[in-house]
């Protein structure tokens, strides 16, 4: 197997623990942790479903379609990029949830949500920057 | 070596769970109100355990074991993670579908329960695969 494909099979089953152990333990929790759900959604839908479709389509364009890739810096830079991304969004959304949840709890505003809300933006963005150097890298690996 | 071609079971059954899932979508938007409610983690959990986590499954035993030709390090491994995965999204979804009806006797814990058995299925596919891979082709 290539080295830099050995990385996406690998985070991408750590995610698949993790998201279903994060989803055993709201339904053993169960009102209490509701607070996780859009983490434990992210976590099982970008960290464990799109790392393994991105391992997935590369092993069979290098190894079924005969294409060559057209560069393996971009595909490692993905790699990076979309698992900082998550693992700060995924944390930024729940703290940012259950902090909200709380302060509604307490009938009282919720301060620093700009900064929290910003950080979930910046780590979304991080992740769809990632998913166009996947793009870029697929298009012109098919085109090459 | 002969090419295991157990991943066509994990794919024809995320196909069978493709018309399962959304079939429920329909139910949902034709009866609306208090069976949407009832059903969204029935319907939410089937497209994705059933069809995009076992599609996924199978075409990763296909790739790890066809493509890169890794010594499968458990047959029985894959049938113990086969028959799991369905029994806990199976029991989870029925759990979940018959505790949202008003004053249902079906406890809330059986959810947890056979999340905990698809949780297991999950991990038992993991160490399969780690396992392979790490033994070498």
């Amino acid at each position: 197997m290539e080295p830099f494909l050995k990385p996406y099979l690998c985070a991408s089953m750590i995610y698949l623990l993790a998201g279903s152990f994060l989803g055993m333990l709201m339904a053993f929790r169960r009102g209490r942790l509701m607070s996780a759900t859009p983490a434990h959604a992210h976590i099982n839908l970008v960290g464990w479903v799109s790392n393994m479709v991105f391992f997935l389509a590369y092993a069979f364009l290098l190894k079924s379609s005969g294409a060559r890739l057209y560069s393996e810096t971009l595909a490692v830079i993905q790699f990076w990029a979309g698992n900082l991304g998550l693992i700060g969004m995924a944390g930024s959304m729940y703290i940012y949830r259950s902090w909200k949840n709380r302060m509604a709890l307490a009938k009282q505003p919720t301060p620093g949500s700009a900064f929290q809300q910003m950080s979930v933006w910046m780590c979304g963005a991080l992740v769809m920057f990632s998913f166009f150097l996947f793009f870029l890298n697929m298009v012109k690996s098919l085109n090459g | 070596m002969e090419q295991p071609d157990f991943y066509l079971r994990f794919v024809y059954t995320a196909v069978g769970f493709l018309v399962a899932g959304p079939a429920f979508g329909m139910l949902m938007a034709l009866k609306r109100r208090e069976w949407v409610l009832r059903l969204v983690p029935t319907h939410t959990h089937f497209n994705l355990l059933g069809w995009v986590n076992l599609s996924l499954c199978g075409l990763a035993y296909f790739a790890v074991f066809n493509i890169y030709g890794y010594r499968l390090y458990s047959p029985l491994l894959v049938n113990v993670h086969y028959w799991l995965a369905i029994l806990g999204m199976v029991g989870m979804a029925a759990f979940w579908f018959g505790s949202r009806w008003p004053k249902s006797p079906i406890p809330v814990w059986g959810i947890w329960v056979f999340g905990a058995v698809q949780a297991f299925s999950s991990f038992i596919f993991v160490f399969n695969i780690v396992k392979s891979v790490s033994g070498g082709s």
